[in-house]
């Protein structure tokens, strides 16, 4: 009786822990030797990351880039991402969204923006950056749910993308 | 005049003078550094960071305590800054997960949002004694305490609505359902409107205090964030985190009369002066507006994440 009752006690304050960890945040940049409108131009497709990204296999979005759209990642190892795009201007050269499920990502309430501007002395930067929470929203975390682990994920997924758009574009 | 004798005076002048100084200072927590930036509003620099609990969110300058109270929610714990010395005096102990946080406009009390344990912890401001324990909400966040102290605003963020305690009673006495998710909470300086801002539903409930009803809806950007106030009650500014703008809003209309850049992901906002302090949790900064035309005077770095949830400028 008294362990369900701790039992009962202990689920309840797990779906109240909702907000419970930490903001977390990763900015990664890049220079690209290549005009800011070239390699926007590369980007800028809501539907179409697998253009650019190594790690996606496959872009399905239901409104392209229009705000409000749903886009679907299928990844080359396997599992999907959701995303919702939640700004984009081209006169900035960005865009902004969110993760409604983020697949075999270990993080919550993921939010990012990537931009094109140009770089002091030519060229472009392009940056990435993303707020989110770790997976695991209870204290107490396993070390693959934790924060480093949604910090180290996220910066592999930038690193690895801008890279292979820094690759493609200054190809000769 | 001895050496010794001449440095000392100097150094009495300028305790002495910043002691006395109108400027009002801003205390923003830093939630990855686990530490406070000191900002001296007079000279836009910061002039002390004080190490204080584990990812302090939460903030509260209360000058008639002559303290500033910090939340830090993963070391279950509150830290009490000196106004004066700009030094940690105590560590109190608060619940289990320690967000919002207000204190009395007598300065007598402290009022503490326990996230993880539903409640709204009371605390002596001087003794830093717990008092009481008042139950409340799923997920309580932002706290307001009223201007005549009798009553406490709680947004509990998961009932979608706002509890009042009774400060007296020490019990929750009522709830007003507002929009989805109200995390943080503003009150018109003369108590009578009170803002909470929904953070999924992207507006502001205002919630008339003596009727207590909802009597606007405020359509603002994506995911409000932080309230503040001009110091005469006329404008209200509202940091929306995802839009990465500061809507402007007439609190007598109840509309929004402007939207202006608020940096990247904008959290914490007070107003010191012509000025409106509008802190960056993704740029590590504060920027400084123009309370006038909303355009950026200045920008200051401070520690890494900064949150600065609360009121957390003090008052000259």
């Amino acid at each position: 009786m008294r362990v369900s009752l701790m039992a009962a006690l202990l689920l309840a304050c797990s779906v109240a822990w909702a907000h419970g960890p930490t903001r977390q945040k990763v900015t990664e940049s890049v220079t690209i030797k290549a005009a800011p409108d070239a390699v926007w131009a590369k980007v800028k497709d809501f539907g179409a990351m697998q253009g650019w990204h190594p790690a996606i296999e496959n872009t399905a979005a239901d409104q392209g880039s229009g705000v409000g759209s749903i886009r679907t990642l299928t990844l080359k190892g396997g599992g999907t991402i959701v995303e919702e795009l939640e700004s984009y201007s081209d006169a900035d050269r960005k865009f902004s969204y969110r993760m409604t499920d983020p697949g075999p990502v270990p993080v919550n309430n993921y939010s990012s923006t990537l931009s094109v501007k140009p770089a002091d002395g030519g060229g472009s930067v392009v940056e990435w950056r993303g707020a989110f929470y770790r997976k695991y929203m209870n204290n107490d975390p396993p070390p693959e749910q934790n924060d480093e682990a949604a910090v180290k994920a996220i910066t592999g997924i930038y690193q690895f993308g801008l890279g292979n758009l820094k690759a493609m574009l200054e190809k000769k | 005049m001895s050496r010794h004798f001449r440095l000392l005076a100097v150094a009495l002048w300028l305790v002495y003078s910043a002691g006395a100084s109108a400027a009002p200072f801003a205390y923003i927590t830093n939630q990855a550094s686990n530490d406070v930036s000191v900002i001296d509003l007079a000279r836009d620099r910061v002039i002390a960071t004080i190490p204080v609990g584990k990812s302090p969110a939460g903030v509260v300058v209360s000058d008639r305590a002559g303290k500033v109270f910090v939340s830090n929610p993963e070391s279950k714990s509150i830290s009490v800054i000196d106004l004066a010395s700009n030094r940690v005096i105590d560590s109190i102990d608060a619940g289990r997960g320690p967000v919002g946080i207000d204190a009395a406009p007598d300065g007598r009390r402290l009022y503490v949002a326990d996230w993880y344990a539903n409640a709204l912890l009371v605390f002596d401001a001087a003794t830093h004694r717990r008092i009481g324990e008042v139950p409340v909400g799923k997920a309580p966040a932002g706290v307001a305490v009223a201007p005549d102290g009798t009553l406490i605003y709680v947004a509990n963020r998961d009932d979608d609505s706002i509890g009042i305690v009774d400060a007296a009673a020490l019990r929750q006495v009522a709830s007003v359902e507002v929009g989805s998710h109200p995390f943080a909470l503003g009150l018109t300086p003369d108590g009578a409107k009170l803002f909470a801002l929904n953070v999924l539903s992207n507006d502001v409930s205002v919630i008339d205090t003596g009727t207590r009803q909802v009597i606007s809806t405020i359509a603002v950007g994506k995911s409000p964030y932080g309230v503040a106030f001009s110091a005469d009650g006329a404008r209200a500014w509202v940091t929306n985190q995802h839009a990465e703008t500061v809507s402007v809003i007439d609190t007598a209309t109840l509309r929004v009369v402007d939207t202006v850049a608020g940096g990247a992901y904008p959290e914490g906002i007070a107003v010191a002066g012509g000025r409106v302090v509008v802190v960056s949790w993704m740029d590590d900064c504060v920027h400084l507006l123009d309370a006038k035309n909303g355009k950026r005077l200045a920008t200051i770095d401070t520690g890494r994440n900064p949150r600065g949830f609360g009121r957390f400028v003090t008052t000259p």
